[in-house]
């Protein structure tokens, strides 16, 4: 397990789908682990500097949509 | 004299409490985004039953809304309902002195004074303390652990700087009037 924090081109470039539901666990421990190494876990975006903030949203995002999307199915399904 | 002193007296209460204008209004389903929320209710007991005034905050066309509804009827459970009745509302609206008419009524209340302001993580806020999203799509309430949440947008400045951060609220507990907890925001 890497003690260093995944660049932030490294967590956008992480595409993730209703597939990965299956894996939710393992995905959203990745981005905290990151947000842990970084020391942003549980921080106000206000109190970051761009660039933190900017990191903290993407894996935020990342951690959001598969809980959100995995156990809400239908919530983005068109209509 | 004495109606001086009342006078005074009327005046040191508005002071403390805050007023609105009453403008009866046509709120449309279109307008509408969710359902009453943030409800505060006040009843009392009068010459033909009981007295029912509830106000609470409705999304009307993405900026949240104070509504006050009145019923009047033989029982506090038939007051109630007619004062919960959306079509039924009245929007208050912050007094300014350039905008008060004198056919205008205007109310003044104790009841706690709801509105969007900046929140933190952790922070246990009213509903309408933060705006709906600006995003269709990510608006509808979602279940999460069990509890309903949805998503927020917080328009912020900085240094000069706008920010629009967004974070999830999810209810602190199952009854349907809960206060709501910030649980994330980024």
């Amino acid at each position: 397990m890497s003690t260093q924090p995944a660049s932030l081109n490294e967590l956008k470039q992480i595409k993730l789908s209703s597939r990965d539901c299956a894996h939710i666990d393992y995905h959203v421990n990745y981005a905290e682990r990151q947000l842990k190494l970084k020391g942003l876990l549980d921080k106000n975006p206000e109190d970051l500097s761009d660039e933190d903030r900017q990191y903290n949203a993407t894996a935020r995002i990342m951690v959001w949509s598969l809980r959100i999307g995995c156990a809400n199915p239908n919530r983005y399904a068109k209509k | 004299m004495k109606k001086l002193a009342l006078l005074l007296l009327m005046v040191a209460g508005a002071a403390q409490a805050d007023c609105y204008m009453r403008v009866a209004t046509n709120l449309t389903k279109q307008s509408i985004f969710g359902q009453p929320t943030d409800v505060q209710r006040l009843v009392v007991p009068g010459p033909h039953g009981y007295k029912c005034v509830i106000r609470y905050r409705l999304n009307v066309n993405l900026d949240w809304q104070t509504v006050e509804g009145v019923g009047v009827a033989r029982t506090e459970e038939q007051a109630c309902a007619s004062a919960a009745d959306v079509k039924r509302g009245a929007l208050l609206q912050e007094v300014s002195p350039q905008t008060v008419r004198a056919d205008q009524q205007m109310v003044c209340s104790d009841l706690p004074d709801i509105r969007v302001r900046p929140v933190r993580i952790n922070d246990v806020v009213w509903e309408s303390e933060v705006d709906v999203h600006t995003i269709p799509a990510e608006r509808p309430y979602f279940v999460y652990k069990n509890t309903q949440c949805r998503m927020f947008v917080e328009r912020n400045t900085r240094d000069r700087n706008f920010f629009t951060y967004q974070g999830i609220i999810c209810r602190q507990n199952t009854t349907k009037n809960s206060k709501w907890q910030v649980v994330d925001k980024y």
